[in-house]
């Protein structure tokens, strides 16, 4: 069996079927090859895996080796995910698993991916109180390689943790890519999720939180280019189960040349999360005539005392602002082009890691220099 | 006698189906500061626009020539680089670009050469200083979230940096309080004693005119130039007001 059928980014709560929105199906290649990640770590933060190497001069975790770095009890597989239960059961994939400790650290994985391959990649965070971890994740392949790159991520961030994963996609155009990501937030821990989906030809991108301890908050940002026929699908949900937790989901893309986009994004008040706020936000540039861009803005309440709001702006470039940016010399499609990538730059702002906007931009150059 | 800058002759403007503008005339000549006072909807920003070539207003009619060449029919960009600059009443908000990459691009591409970051950094903030505007400003997203003042402020930024030969400011003084009007004010005389630019200064208020050498004065009413003269014509304005010329 070459293929499977998924069925991935469902709605928490299901919508009218003729829309089609509910869920979405890909069959996808059974992922039959080792991707090995690069990793570098920083700070307090350990790598556990099978073949585990120690940080130079570092106790990590309070462990000299790697390899016995205590693994908490965490029930990593049982944690759900935007994608939903399909991807977990994708296949073994090479995991890895990082332990943060108290301090900040940081930790960048890369994975690099050649013509042909079908890979599928676990990474589980677990972020012990008080810890602040950054993640960066790139994905990345040259212009021309096919292939499918899954990656599952999931993050338990323990009392008062902070987490940012920045995951930056730069995949060849050819290329299938399923990220799915599932975090468990207790008490005072925050994660924020900064996403780029660039590359790729189906993109399907799930994120799911869990707002478990009271004042938990995640912040979730994508942003995307969509063209060359290219399908971005997204399904982001924060459900919110503890008191005064908090919530801001933005995405902010663009689509031409055909491309398809469906964005999910859905804010769950659960029994119990009295003075909890969401907010989601959704703007997209539509720059041709023949993209299709689908939005299911959804807000579930089962508490009173809770606060939600969702905004959407969706539109082609603005006349006046067309004009506005003409006049000071920029034809029209470098304009186009320069707020095209101000989307992408708004997100690039936020990763604050130069090596990364960099690769990005020179990413970006390479997209708009070639005119399409 | 000097070639002029911009020649405008029997130029006749629609928005839409309506004509707004009648059989317009003007000249200025290069360094020369025009002022075109007039009443509400008299046509004054249509005249703006359309010697910007905003493609929402039509010209039906007549010709703009600019440096001898005939751009009746030009892109606004085009116009843009051949030396024309207008300044915005409203200035649009650009969300994810900042002041500063902004202008830098655009200085890119008006002079069509990699300009060094140094070089450029030490170039805005001299402008900057000159307005008074916090430096902040240049890493924060073009006009997104400032202030009138400061948008207008970043409007004479735009000259300063772009150095046109010919700058159209559209009511760049309305919603500014007296201080602001007078470091704009000093802004536009920056550009026009050391760079030799040419304005055409679209406003209500002779607060913002008080520092400035003006050369000539003309009165737009129901989108005709009904009155042409020197400087003092804007004193006499300011004292009784618009209703003795249209009454002529």
């Amino acid at each position: 069996m070459d293929k499977i059928e998924m069925i991935v980014n469902q709605l928490p709560a299901p919508t009218w079927n003729r829309l089609r929105m509910n869920e979405s199906r890909v069959a996808v290649a059974v992922p039959k090859d080792e991707c090995e990640p690069r990793v570098a770590l920083q700070g307090s933060v350990c790598l556990n895996k099978q073949q585990s190497a120690r940080i130079p001069g570092k106790n990590c975790c309070g462990c000299e080796q790697m390899a016995t770095c205590p693994v908490s009890g965490i029930d990593f597989p049982a944690m759900p995910t935007g994608m939903g239960e399909a991807m977990t059961q994708l296949g073994e994939g090479k995991r890895i698993h990082l332990v943060a400790d108290a301090g900040k650290s940081t930790a960048a994985v890369t994975l690099r991916y050649a013509d042909g391959q079908k890979c599928y990649n676990r990474l589980e965070i677990e972020a012990k109180p008080g810890s602040e971890l950054t993640v960066f994740m790139t994905y990345i392949s040259t212009a021309s390689a096919k292939g499918m790159a899954a990656v599952q991520t999931k993050i338990a961030a323990a009392k008062d943790a902070k987490v940012k994963l920045v995951q930056v996609q730069l995949l060849g155009r050819d290329f299938v890519h399923l990220n799915d990501v599932g975090s468990d937030l207790a008490a005072g821990a925050s994660f924020e999720a900064l996403q780029l989906q660039l590359g790729g030809t189906q993109i399907y991108n799930g994120v799911r939180t869990e707002l478990t301890g009271e004042g938990a908050n995640f912040d979730a940002a994508i942003a995307y280019y969509g063209r060359h026929g290219q399908r971005i699908d997204m399904n982001f949900v924060a459900n919110h189960h503890g008191k005064k937790t908090t919530c801001n989901m933005t995405a902010d893309g663009v689509l031409q040349q055909g491309a398809f986009k469906l964005y999910r994004g859905t804010i769950d008040f659960k029994n119990g999360s009295a003075g909890a706020l969401g907010d989601e936000k959704e703007t997209v540039l539509l720059l041709s005539d023949d993209v299709v861009n689908q939005s299911i803005p959804l807000i579930l309440c089962s508490e009173e005392d809770v606060q939600g709001n969702h905004g959407a702006s969706i539109g082609k470039l603005d006349e006046d602002l067309l004009f506005y940016m003409m006049s000071r010399g920029f034809s029209e499609s470098d304009a186009i082009d320069m707020m095209a990538k101000a989307k992408i730059e708004g997100l690039c702002r936020r990763i604050e890691d130069e090596e990364t906007v960099q690769l990005v931009e020179r990413y970006l150059e390479g997209v708009i220099a070639d005119g399409e | 006698m000097a070639e002029e800058l911009l020649q405008v002759r029997n130029l006749q403007v629609n928005v839409e189906d309506k004509q707004i503008l009648h059989s317009i005339d003007l000249d200025i000549k290069p360094g020369e500061t025009h002022v075109l006072m007039g009443p509400n909807g008299a046509g004054k920003s249509t005249l703006g626009y359309a010697l910007m070539g905003n493609p929402k207003y039509t010209v039906t009619g007549g010709t703009i020539v600019f440096n001898g060449e005939d751009i009746t029919k030009l892109s606004v960009d085009k116009r843009a680089k051949a030396g024309m600059f207008l300044s915005f009443q409203n200035p649009l908000e650009v969300p994810g670009i900042s002041l500063s990459s902004f202008l830098k691009t655009a200085l890119e591409q008006q002079r069509g050469v990699r300009i060094k970051a140094w070089d450029f950094r030490k170039e805005l903030r001299q402008a900057m200083a000159l307005l008074q505007m916090d430096n902040k400003y240049a890493e924060r997203d073009l006009n997104t979230g400032f202030s009138g003042g400061e948008k207008k402020k970043a409007e004479i930024l735009q000259l300063l940096m772009l150095n046109p030969q010919l700058a159209i400011l559209d009511e760049t003084d309305s919603g500014l309080d007296v201080d602001a009007v007078k470091i704009v004010s000093q802004g536009i005389k920056t550009f026009q004693e050391h760079r030799n630019g040419a304005l055409l200064i679209i406003t209500h208020n002779t607060k913002i005119l008080e520092a400035l050498h003006v050369d000539k004065t003309h009165i737009l009413a129901n989108g005709s130039i009904i009155k042409n003269a020197g400087p003092e014509l804007v004193d006499e304005i300011s004292k009784h007001g618009f209703e003795q010329f249209l009454q002529k």
